[in-house]
C-alpha cells in the first residue's frame, strides 16, 4: 500500500516536472517568435536613397530599383563595366548588399541571395514607386486586385516598403523614402530614366495604377492591336504601359526599367561583351529615343534608352 | 500563477505570430519567402519570354509637344480609367539639368568597378 502511494507520488511529480518544462518551452518559443522579426529587421541598415535628405515626395515617381542576384561580384563587374557604376558594401544583417552609385549618386541596390532550391527562378530588378503612406497604398492595392507579397515594413534610413503583384501579376514595390525622393531632373547617362509595364491587360492595369498613384493617363494611338499608355504625375511622364507583344501573348507581365545611355549601339555591344544578352536590339522608338532590351549574365532584364539631351531641351553641361 | 503564465504565453505567442504571418513568408510563384529577416528580394520565374517587339511597338517616353493623345476614335469604348481633358498635351520626362549641374550626391564613391578599373575591387 505504502509502495503504491509512493509510486503515485513519483508519477505525479514527473507529470508536474513535464508540465513545467512544457510551460517554460512554450514561454521561450513565444518570446523568440515575438522578438525575432524586430531583431532581424534591426540588423538591416539599408542606405537612404537620397543624400543629403530632402523633403520631396513625388508620388508615382519611380525612385529606386533593386536587384537580387545569386552572384553579387559578377553583377558588380557587369554593371560597373557597362555603366561605370561604383559600389559600396552595406552591412545588411549578414546579407551581402551593395549600393550602386553613378557619379556618386545612389542609383540602386543589389544584394546576393541564393536561388531558391528546386525553383526555376532567375535574377530580376524590382521597381520602386514613391508613395506617402505605404500602408494605405498597399491596402488600396489589395482592395483593387493586387496581391501583397511583402507586408509594409520600416527599415532604418531607407523608409517604409512593401512589395505587391498587380492584378495581372507584375511585381512592384512601394516606398515611402525617409530621406525624400530624387528631384525631377533629366537623368545623366548611367542613371535610370524610364520604366515600362508590359501586361496582357493594359486597361486593367492603367486603371489600377491610376487608383494607387493618382496618375494622369494618356493613351497614344494604337499600332495594330498593341496599346500604349503614358502615366504622368507632377507634370512629368513617369512610365508607360503596353500590351504584351503580339508574338509573345503568353509572356509574363512585368515592369522593366531603363538606364540612359549615350550610344545605344555601343552599350548593347558592351552588354554582349560582358556576358549579358541582347533581347531586343537597339531600335528607334516612336517617342523620339532609341531603345534596347538586354539581360545581365544572371538573366535580369532591363532596358537601355538613348535620349539625346539636345532633343529634349537640356542645356549642355 | 499557472494561469498567469499561460495567459502571458498566449499573448506572447500571438504577438510573435502576427508579425511572422504579416511578413509575407510564402507566396507561390512570387519568389519571396525568405523569412522574417531579409524579406526583400524577388526572383522571377525562369524562362520569361522577352522580346518579340515588332514594328510600331513603342515603349519609351514621348518628347514634349510631339505626342497626340488618342481619344478612342468616334466611338470610344468605356474605359476603366479617367482620361485627362482632350486638350491636355502628353507630358514628357524632365528635360532640365539641376541648377549649376550639381546633383544630390551619394555617400561616397565606393569601390570602383568602372571601365578601366578592372574587376574585383577591394575585398569586402
Amino acid at each position: 500500500m505504502g509502495f503504491a502511494k509512493s509510486r503515485g507520488l513519483r508519477s505525479r511529480q514527473r507529470r508536474d516536472r513535464l508540465r513545467d518544462l512544457l510551460r517554460r518551452g512554450l514561454l521561450a518559443a513565444s518570446l523568440l517568435a515575438a522578438l525575432a522579426p524586430p531583431l532581424a529587421a534591426a540588423g538591416l541598415q539599408l542606405p537612404p536613397i537620397v543624400q543629403p535628405p530632402n523633403q520631396l515626395h513625388l508620388v508615382g515617381k519611380i525612385v529606386f530599383a533593386e536587384l537580387v542576384t545569386p552572384d553579387l561580384p559578377a553583377a558588380e563587374r557587369f554593371y560597373g563595366g557597362l555603366f561605370g557604376w561604383t559600389f559600396r558594401g552595406i552591412d545588411a544583417g549578414g546579407t551581402s548588399y551593395a549600393e550602386a552609385l553613378s557619379e556618386g549618386r545612389s542609383v540602386g541596390g543589389m544584394f546576393q541571395r541564393s536561388l531558391p532550391a528546386g525553383g526555376h527562378r532567375q535574377s530580376a530588378w524590382l521597381t520602386y514607386f514613391s508613395v506617402r503612406d505605404v500602408d494605405a497604398a498597399a491596402a488600396t492595392s489589395v482592395k483593387n486586385g493586387a496581391r501583397l507579397l511583402f507586408a509594409p515594413r520600416s527599415f532604418p534610413d531607407r523608409g517604409r516598403e512593401a512589395v505587391l503583384a498587380d492584378p495581372e501579376g507584375a511585381v512592384f514595390a512601394l516606398l515611402d523614402s525617409s530621406s525624400g525622393d530624387p528631384p525631377d531632373y533629366l537623368s545623366d547617362p548611367g542613371q535610370w530614366i524610364w520604366s515600362s509595364l508590359i501586361t496582357p491587360s493594359p486597361d486593367t492595369d492603367v486603371a489600377f495604377y491610376q487608383k494607387i498613384f493618382g496618375y494622369e493617363v494618356f493613351e497614344l494611338p494604337p499600332e495594330g492591336s498593341s496599346r500604349h499608355f503614358i502615366l504622368a504625375s507632377g507634370g512629368y511622364a513617369r512610365a508607360s504601359v503596353n500590351s504584351l507583344p503580339q508574338s509573345r501573348p503568353n509572356a509574363v507581365p512585368r515592369w522593366l526599367d531603363y538606364v540612359r545611355v549615350q550610344d545605344i549601339a555601343a552599350s548593347a555591344a558592351k552588354v554582349a561583351a560582358l556576358g549579358g544578352r541582347v533581347l531586343v536590339p537597339p531600335r528607334a522608338d516612336g517617342g523620339g529615343g532609341r531603345i534596347a532590351l538586354v539581360a545581365d549574365p544572371m538573366g535580369a532584364a532591363f532596358g537601355l534608352l538613348e535620349w539625346p539631351a539636345a532633343a529634349s531641351g537640356e542645356a549642355p553641361k | 500563477m499557472t494561469a498567469r503564465v499561460f495567459r502571458w504565453s498566449a499573448i506572447l505567442m500571438i504577438a510573435g505570430l502576427v508579425p511572422l504571418a504579416m511578413s509575407g513568408c510564402v507566396v507561390p510563384g512570387g519568389g519571396y519567402g525568405y523569412g522574417p529577416g531579409f524579406g526583400l528580394g524577388y526572383y522571377e520565374p525562369a524562362g520569361v519570354a522577352y522580346g518579340g517587339w515588332g514594328p510600331g511597338y513603342n515603349v519609351g517616353p514621348v518628347r514634349a509637344g510631339q505626342g497626340t493623345p488618342y481619344q478612342g476614335g468616334q466611338h470610344p469604348p468605356p474605359r476603366g480609367y479617367q482620361p485627362p481633358p482632350a486638350s491636355r498635351p502628353i507630358p514628357s520626362i524632365p528635360s532640365h539639368a539641376p541648377p549649376g549641374g550639381v546633383r544630390p550626391q551619394g555617400q561616397g564613391q565606393g569601390r570602383g568597378q568602372g571601365p578601366g578599373q578592372g574587376p574585383g575591387g577591394p575585398p569586402r
